[in-house]
């Protein structure tokens, strides 16, 4: 490879659902790259696609698929040819790993932690139980958990253990690349942020990649150096979360930052009248312009480009057709 | 200033306490003190904000404040009536006046239920008359602008999305013409772009109608921008209770100012610093430490003190109180 290869590469990811109402475009086409020791931030409303993007990368998506398709690089290795026993293999927990949504309700109540927590490694790895047990509990340490936790029952700890024996689960393998589906979410706002600490302190020590999927742009602002806003299965803006947050270029990633109640700022929160679409018949033209304020001639009828607007910036938006210099900033 | 705060109170709770016997193991069960001593008094067309985190107390609160649940202490009185130990054949007139918004609006219903039949539910329980119901049923669905009515009635909830699914919850709320509604985190199920018009709804039917809201809730920045007063609950007590401005602008109680310290805004300049945190994980109300409850995760508890005595909520500022050793 010439250039540094992101950690994580996707190339035009297509995920469809079959349905009563037809196909559903979940992922219609969506590229991004993580390097090492960043975040990027994916950050969408419920059904914008952003957790069958997540499922996609780890190939476990549900039974209902109809298109899977698209380009997957980890460490500049293209991995979706590979057969399902080979990703089981090679890739799975081991290059790319992922704590799930929702997941803190999935510990089995009737299995210690720790052994939940090394069950990737005794399934996949070379080590022997003693070693595999030592390491399991090493991570939970590096979670900030007491090793002894290993020894515990999952109602023996609260909401935000739980959550970090989970991150440790997926850490066993020692994967380069690590995708969050809304970690925090069911945990209180005090527990919240020991949990963005602690991730910011793994990525800072072992160079992590993560992918942080999350409904919630103020949560990822605290992490996360790219960020993509997507909406009904497209990427409508990506680029640096200090541009997106300050002057984001897409109409749906202003509106939806202008929707976040300020504590600190007098502002009223905004709202964006009406709902997402139906992914099963996604609205001609630009797929917000049903929506939008801004809304002109040609977006309910021709589909935007990623229009450039900064380094690494762009903006699905006919607004930014003619972005001023395009070239000046990059 | 609060709007109707020199009306007489509409609602008021005085020292209530609520104690649940848990299990724990097999034959064992410990009690567990939900709330304990919560005073609270709510005007016509007021919204007081009931922010905490879980176990915090403040769904049961609100199920006191409705009667849903006998508290085990304390008086409730609703336009200055005594309602604590009424049964529920004498309750029914304060159930036509004090209703509930939930989080999920249908979980607790038959989800073959279309849209008119969950809005006349609450009629029929009532004893509406038949043919006064579809004038009421229409008009509650305006009232949440869910237009033209005839639409929406034969609709299936899963057929909608998340903000119009609580207009229908909000409407079924409606539709009895109440004057005190409890909504308990009646948004986190909404997606983001749409809960301020939800918030904002309540807020011009609350205008239009002055009705009282108990708004529940973890969200410190809507209970800013859509309350008159917050109430912040700690473990089963009200840590601190004052106008929203102030409580937000000038937290007194170190668990208040520790909780907005928490709460992430879209800031670029988040990424570069670790977020403040209470130390600790959120405590236990089977395991309420003795003295200042929050004593063992406070970083500047009062030696001699914290540990020992139970602070009592005192008006500090005009209208702002708080339950705190350092404010003696």
């Amino acid at each position: 490879m010439s250039a540094v290869a992101g950690r994580l590469k996707v190339e035009e990811m297509v995920v469809q659902y079959r349905s009563e109402r037809g196909l559903v475009r979940a992922v219609d086409g969506v590229s991004l790259e993580v390097v090492a020791g960043q975040a990027l931030g994916l950050v969408g409303e419920s059904g914008s696609g952003k957790s069958s993007l997540a499922l996609a990368l780890m190939r476990l998506l549900p039974a209902n698929v109809a298109r899977f398709h698209g380009r997957l690089y980890l460490d500049g290795q293209e991995v979706m040819a590979l057969d399902e026993a080979d990703f089981r293999r090679r890739v799975r927990w081991r290059q790319v790993a992922m704590v799930f949504q929702g997941a803190l309700e999935a510990f089995n109540p009737v299995i210690k932690v720790g052994r939940q927590v090394v069950e990737p490694l005794l399934q996949n790895g070379p080590l022997a139980p003693k070693e595999a047990e030592a390491r399991a509990r090493q991570r939970l340490v590096e979670l900030g958990l007491s090793p002894d936790v290993y020894d515990r029952y999952p109602h023996e700890l609260s909401g935000g253990m739980k959550q970090r024996a989970l991150i440790a689960m997926a850490l066993i393998m020692d994967p380069p690349v690590l995708i969050l589906d809304e970690p925090t979410s069911a945990l209180d706002v005090s527990v919240q942020a020991q949990i963005m600490n602690v991730l910011k302190g793994l990525m800072a020590a072992r160079g992590l990649a993560v992918l942080f999927i999350t409904h919630d742009i103020a949560l990822a602002s605290d992490l996360c150096d790219t960020l993509g806003v997507m909406y009904a299965g497209e990427l409508s803006e990506r680029g640096p979360a200090d541009e997106v947050l300050s002057s984001p270029q897409h109409p749906y990633a202003e509106l939806l930052l202008a929707s976040i109640p300020r504590l600190r700022a007098g502002t009223p929160p905004r709202f964006i009248p009406g709902a997402p679409p139906d992914l099963a018949h996604p609205p001609s033209g630009c797929r917000f312009h049903p929506r939008c304020p801004y809304a002109f001639d040609p977006c309910p009828t021709r589909v935007p480009p990623p229009f450039i607007v900064g380094k690494g910036h762009y903006a699905r938006c006919w607004l930014r057709e003619n972005y001023p210099s395009p070239s000046g900033r990059g | 200033m609060v709007s109707g705060a020199s009306n007489k109170p509409l609602l008021v709770m005085q020292g209530i306490r609520v104690v649940f016997q848990a299990r724990s193991g097999l034959l064992r069960t410990v009690p567990v003190t939900a709330v304990d001593g919560v005073s609270l008094a709510i005007a016509p067309g007021e919204t007081v904000a009931v922010l905490g985190e879980s176990g915090s107390g403040k769904t049961t609160l609100g199920r006191v404040s409705l009667r849903l649940l006998r508290p085990t202490g304390g008086r409730v009185f609703f336009e200055g009536k005594d309602i604590t130990g009424l049964n529920e054949a004498h309750l029914k007139a304060f159930r036509r006046q004090a209703q509930g918004i939930f989080q999920d609006p249908f979980s607790s219903l038959d989800p073959h239920m279309n849209i008119q039949q969950i809005l006349a539910e609450p009629l029929i329980v009532h004893g509406v008359d038949r043919a006064k119901r579809p004038e009421l049923l229409e008009w509650a669905l305006e009232q949440v602008r869910l237009t033209p009515a005839g639409d929406y009635l034969p609709k299936f909830p899963h057929t909608l999305s998340g903000g119009q699914r609580q207009r229908v919850g909000i409407a079924r709320a409606l539709v009895l013409r109440p004057r005190y509604i409890v909504a308990d985190e009646p948004v986190s199920m909404v997606d983001a772009s749409s809960r301020a018009e939800i918030l904002y709804l309540l807020r011009e039917l609350q205008d239009r109608h002055h009705i009282a809201f108990l708004y529940i809730t973890h969200d410190i920045a809507t209970a800013r921008h859509f309350s008159h007063r917050i109430a912040v609950m700690y473990l089963g007590r009200v840590v601190e209770l004052g106008p929203s401005a102030g409580v937000i602008n000038e937290p007194l109680h170190p668990y208040t100012q520790a909780l907005i310290g928490a709460v992430p805004e879209p800031d670029p300049a988040n990424r570069l610093r670790m977020r403040p945190t209470i130390a600790g994980e959120p405590p236990d109300p089977s395991h309420i430490p003795p003295g200042c409850r929050f004593h063992p995760r406070c970083p500047v508890a009062v030696a001699g003190k914290s540990e020992s005595i139970d602070p009592e909520l005192r008006e500090v500022r005009p209208g702002h109180f708080v339950a705190c050793h350092r404010y003696v």
